[in-house]
């Protein structure tokens, strides 16, 4: 008997005050006749508890936009307003939709409903720029809506010989390589997060045990109280300059990271030679020649590349600006070229902001996506300009491990159910056959210089 | 107001799921008290609720005016022993039945907004409240009548005929008060110069006798004239048939000013007389804009003497465009013109200037304005009041006039003696040719100025009608009262014109009398330190507009939930009343609904009151949050309650998000 994974999802309430959405506005001539309580599904008009005469102020986080308390109040005394403070939020690809929906999807585990249906834009830059094939969501029949229970999310983080050769009696020649097999194609990377305390990182390690995730961090990062528990899912990060030789691995470390650095050969086989069974994997940022560094890699048999992209899932050289999007499949492909897609793991990181990125990166050549900002996001951070503890909004640090263990197991259990969704919809069983299936997927960008390119004056022909 | 169920207004959300069905709800049972509930009670009457609790009781043993409490309390027996609403014409006949049987008087109110005394008892007896009997019965847009039972409201029926296309012909400004209290009455209002005496608006009347009997009068029957002004001495005006207008396109006020009231008289006839037929000519005299600047914090209108009119219709406009041409007047900019309009719904506002406004309502032939007006102003100036004087233009050659002063009614003294100057303002303005408006208790000195042949034949009606002396008796032909008839005697034309003439030729001499025993009083009783609530309270003007905006109202059926009857409960407990644990319920059964206080006449801060009073309840007797919150379900369930809420509790009033503001009634 195999147990089937599954995510355990409970509601963790907010611990701070909810940024509504819109807000509701009663004018004083409202005559407390309750018909907006009987109107409203999602019980933003209650009466006071103090004094049942009078109507208490809207719950406007409840609401969902669907105007039915203005349209049947007799007095016409609502009107509703974007909220100021929800339209502040974030910036770039962290819109308040986003940051919003993350915040719903780590309190409640569950995946988000858009009240009066999707009015945001049809197509724009980065991921919202690509289109996925859902042409099989009308047949439930298939791997669709009846068969979500046996898709398989898990992924491999390894590197698979070319060749297995066996000898004459039949054993296997070829020495397997260390491979960590994971139930969701995500991990956990809080190398790059602001506003770190103890209880958050314990937070997040708990919640990579119990979800079977990796947890990429600093060394030493990780609270003494947590290590000794959870260093199976603990990926050790080592800095560039860091002397391999000096190296300690956690306990029961499985992998283990190095950032790339000129010396990456030598490092590379210091590490081998001392840790034989442990998946090695380095870090780069994006950049210019990713593609060929990406190779490099697969030459020295390097089992991970973990790519890193910046908040907004832009390439970190700054010199041409290229969408990870497009960065990852030129690296796919490139390997492709070369017959060596599966010698590597291809872990992605950076501009993950919703649950749609993850099946949009695999697409796009990656294995797995890395979680970033999306975790800290998670615990209602409001993606401060300036980022400072002892200021910060939400109180961070006060959250107790328990409730960030909470809030992550939700977030990650509403992605994946998302990506379930997409799976089901295109009828694939397993999300290993999405990587890099282009297929799958609609370019803007492409679509259009397709249509418009031979038009004179269409795009393509300047 | 009740609304019928084949509705009124639109239906907002017509495709919604019902409310639950509700589930019963009745404020805590009080018990019957005095024998003459008892009796009722067991009758067994449908349609009919009696109240008998002092607590309700008391708030009938009013009306609009504020009289000082030993007159009302040492003088007559003003608290009813027993108050019934009946809800249909069977219930009122056998409660008359019953009160002929038992010899017990009935007096029939309205809304209560008369100051004169005509709806308070002076013998105790039943009061008949008919504001529960205010449905709309039929509009009949083709011949143009419309048929209400007899507590209908003005503004209501208004409401209702606007749809048609219609409008009421003539109204009291008191659009609040009830279409038999007014035909009962007054009869003179807006639209008078035009559309003439109320009576020339009605067709029929339906009347139940003491007898028990329904008597349906129409314009060609002698009792007809006898009706109008019968101050509820005949019998129950139960329904009425009303001719009424069609609206026009065009209706627009104008106000004109000028330097003094005798310009203003000669503009205004010489309007009355033109081609320009104006639907309504009143006079404003300065003071009242000094006081409506004072209230708007700027000098915005001129304290001039003015004439403010209406005209309907284009070819009226231009008449009166050519009218003003003929003249070289200018006349005031219509935003000016249009508020002044807006607030003849509102005489009642500069009482809080007193707080408490007092005054006399005379009706004087035209050539004798101008004398009535100066003798009065003459006398105003000795006595010591500064009067607003406005004249309401009437088609027969008269003019209602009204002369009215602000005066504190906290106090008793000053109360007493502003009373007494107002008995000396008209009686000079009855010897110099004006005759009373109303008669009801406190006019009873003047009613010899009556008009002997029209009294002679109310006199006759009642014979036959009322021959028990069952309707409203005690009062008009005689006063009634404690302490052996003193009231009688003291307020009987023989006596008290006499007397106040001689105060008057005296005046001087009367001032400084009064002035000494204020001056004694003053040194005697402490001064007068209110609460902001008692205050509050005082500037209420108890006409009673606020009860039939409110939902609560509807729901309960008892006046102490209204915004007058809270202020009542207020000032009952200032004079140390005991108010019951049930009284205290009561009083917090309201849905905040503010309807009140958009509509009120004296425009009270009432939820803020409402606020400090359930407070002091509340730690006297606690609060039943679970009985408030019964009540508010149960309302919310009530289609009748949804009808009203659909067409909007203060009609006129804006209904839209902007917060709120002056209603147009
Ligand atoms: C702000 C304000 C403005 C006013 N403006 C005017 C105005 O422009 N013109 C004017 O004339 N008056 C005016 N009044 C006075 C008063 O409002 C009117 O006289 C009014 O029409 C009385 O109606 P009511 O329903 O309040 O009757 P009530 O005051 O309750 O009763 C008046 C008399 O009618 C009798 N009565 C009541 N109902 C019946 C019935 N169904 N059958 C038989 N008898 C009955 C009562 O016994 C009483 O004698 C005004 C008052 C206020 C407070
Ligand atoms: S429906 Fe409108 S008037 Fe009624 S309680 Fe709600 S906001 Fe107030
Ligand atoms: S707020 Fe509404 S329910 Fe309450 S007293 Fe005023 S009108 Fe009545
Ligand atoms: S509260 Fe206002 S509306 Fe009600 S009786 Fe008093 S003055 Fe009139």
């Amino acid at each position: 008997m195999f147990e089937r994974f599954h995510v355990p999802i409970k509601v963790i309430a907010n611990r701070a005050g909810p940024v509504p959405k819109f807000v509701i506005v009663r004018a004083d001539n409202c005559v407390n006749c309750g018909k907006c309580e009987k109107a409203c599904i999602y019980g933003v008009h209650v009466r006071s508890e103090l004094d049942s005469r009078k109507m208490a102020d809207p719950i406007n986080n409840l609401c969902k936009n669907c105007f039915r308390c203005i349209h049947d109040c007799p007095q016409w005394s609502l009107s509703m307003a974007p909220g100021a403070e929800y339209k502040a939020l974030g910036k770039g690809v962290w819109s308040p939709l986003r940051i919003s929906t993350i915040w719903g999807e780590a309190e409640t585990g569950k995946i988000p409903v858009f009240g009066a249906g999707y009015r945001g834009i049809f197509a724009g830059s980065g991921y919202d720029g690509m289109w996925t094939d859902m042409s099989e969501i009308v047949r439930p029949t298939r791997d669709g809506i009846h068969g979500r229970e046996y898709i398989s999310t898990s992924a491999d983080v390894g590197r698979k010989p070319p060749v297995l050769e066996f000898d004459g009696s039949g054993k296997m020649r070829t020495e397997m390589p260390p491979l960590v097999e994971l139930p969701v194609p995500m991990v956990m990377d809080v190398t790059r997060l602001r506003a770190m305390t103890e209880a958050t990182i314990q937070g997040y390690a708990q919640a990579a045990k119990r979800l079977d995730m990796l947890l990429f961090a600093a060394t030493g990062s990780l609270p003494a109280s947590a290590s000794a528990e959870l260093t199976s899912h603990f990926v050790p990060v080592y800095p560039s300059g860091t002397d391999v030789a000096r190296i300690e691995l956690p306990q029961g470390a499985r992998m283990a990271e190095l950032s790339f650095a000129p010396s990456w050969k030598d490092d590379a086989k210091a590490f081998r030679a001392r840790f034989p069974e442990t998946v090695l994997s380095f870090r780069f940022d994006a950049g210019k020649g990713v593609e060929q560094r990406v190779l490099d890699l697969v030459r020295a048999k390097i089992d991970v590349a973990h790519i890193l992209y910046d908040e907004e899932g832009m390439e970190l050289d700054r010199g041409e600006l290229r969408h990870s999007k497009e960065s990852l499949r030129a690296v796919h492909k490139a390997m492709v070229s070369k017959s060596v897609r599966d010698q590597i793991t291809v872990i992605a990181g950076g501009g993950i902001a919703a649950a749609e990125h993850v099946p949009k990166s695999i697409i796009c050549g990656a294995d797995l996506v890395a979680l970033e900002k999306a975790l800290l996001i998670a615990l209602e951070c409001r993606d401060c300009i300036t980022c400072e503890l002892a200021s910060c909004p939400v109180n961070l640090s006060s959250a107790s491990a328990e409730w960030v263990e909470g809030r992550i197991s939700n977030l990650v259990g509403a992605w994946r159910d998302q990506l379930l969704e997409v799976l089901g919809a295109m009828g694939l069983r397993e999300v290993r056959r999405l990587r890099g299936e282009l297929g799958r997927a609609i370019f803007y960008e492409e679509v259009e210089r397709d249509a418009f390119s031979d038009i004179e004056g269409g795009v393509g022909d300047g | 107001m009740h609304v019928d169920d084949k509705g009124v207004g639109r239906a907002i959300f017509p495709g919604t799921a019902p409310s639950p069905a509700p589930e019963v709800f009745s404020a805590k049972q009080e018990p019957l008290e005095g024998r003459i509930a008892c009796e009722l009670a067991a009758m067994g009457i449908k349609d009919l609720r009696i109240a008998s609790a002092w607590g309700e009781r008391m708030l009938f043993s009013r009306d609009q005016a504020e009289i000082p409490r030993f007159l009302k309390e040492i003088m007559f027996r003003s608290m009813p022993e027993v108050v019934v609403q009946p809800r249909s014409v069977d219930a009122v006949a056998a409660v008359l039945r019953f009160a002929a049987l038992r010899g017990v008087v009935v007096i029939p109110r309205g809304s209560g907004s008369s100051p004169f005394g005509g709806s308070v008892p002076v013998k105790g007896g039943i009061v008949m409240d008919l504001s529960d009997m205010d449905r709309i019965l039929e509009i009949d847009s083709s011949k143009k009548v419309a048929r209400v039972e007899g507590g209908a409201r003005w503004a209501d029926l208004d409401h209702e005929l606007e749809k048609h296309g219609l409008m009421l012909n003539t109204s009291p400004s008191s659009k609040f008060s009830t279409v038999a209290g007014w035909i009962a009455t007054g009869g003179m209002g807006l639209n008078s110069f035009s559309r003439g005496h109320i009576s020339a608006s009605v067709r029929e009347i339906e009347l139940v006798t003491s007898a028990g009997e329904v008597a349906r009068v129409q314009g060609s029957d002698k009792l007809f004239p006898s009706l109008f002004g019968s101050e509820g001495q005949l019998g129950i005006i139960t329904s009425v048939a009303l001719a009424v207008a069609e609206k026009p396109k065009v209706s627009k006020p104008h106000l004109v000013c000028f330097s003094d009231f005798r310009s203003a008289f000669s503009f205004a006839y010489a309007l009355a007389n033109s081609e320009v037929r104006p639907t309504h000519i009143v006079y404003e005299s300065r003071a009242k804009f000094a006081l409506i600047n004072r209230m708007l914090g700027t000098e915005r209108l001129r304290t001039d003497d003015a004439i403010l009119l209406n005209v309907e219709g284009e070819a009226s406009e231009a008449a009166f465009q050519g009218f003003m041409k003929s003249t070289g007047v200018e006349e005031e900019k219509e935003y000016l013109a249009r508020y002044m309009w807006n607030e003849r719904y509102f005489p009642m506002k500069v009482r809080k200037f007193g707080p408490g406004m007092l005054g006399s309502e005379v009706v004087v032939p035209l050539p004798k304005l101008a004398e009535v007006i100066s003798g009065a102003n003459g006398l105003c100036a000795k006595l010591g009041i500064d009067p607003l004087f406005e004249v309401h233009f009437l088609n027969d050659g008269n003019g209602l006039l009204l002369c009215y002063y602000v005066t504190d009614q906290g106090n008793t003294i000053r109360l007493t003696m502003a009373a007494l100057k107002s008995m000396l303002l008209t009686s000079l303005m009855l010897d110099l040719g004006a005759s009373p408006y109303s008669i009801g208790i406190w006019n009873h000195a003047f009613s010899g100025s009556e008009d002997k042949q029209r009294v002679a034949n109310l006199r006759q009606a009642k014979a036959t009608l009322d021959p028990n002396g069952v309707m409203n008796s005690g009062k008009y032909f005689a006063l009634s009262g404690r302490l052996w008839g003193a009231a009688g005697l003291m307020f009987s034309p023989k006596l008290m014109r006499p007397a106040l003439k001689t105060l008057r030729v005296f005046s001087p001499l009367t001032v400084r009398l009064m002035n000494m025993v204020y001056g004694i009083a003053e040194r005697r009783l402490r001064p007068k330190t209110r609460t902001e609530l008692l205050r509050i309270a005082d500037e209420c003007a108890m006409c009673g507009a606020c009860i039939g905006v409110c939902p609560a109202y509807l729901v309960v059926g008892d006046e102490r939930v209204t915004a007058r009857g809270k202020l009542l409960t207020a000032k009952a407990m200032a004079r140390g009343s005991k108010i019951t644990k049930e009284h205290a319920d009561r009083t917090f059964l309201c849905m905040r609904c503010k309807a009140c206080e958009q509509i009120c006449q004296s425009k009270l801060h009432l939820i803020d009151a409402f606020d400090v009073l359930e407070k002091e309840l509340e730690r006297m007797h606690g609060r039943d949050a679970q009985e408030i919150e019964r009540f508010v379900k149960y309302a919310e369930g009530l289609p009748e309650y949804d009808r009203l809420i659909e067409r909007g509790l203060v009609i006129g009033a804006p209904k839209h998000g902007m917060g709120g503001g002056d209603a147009d009634v």
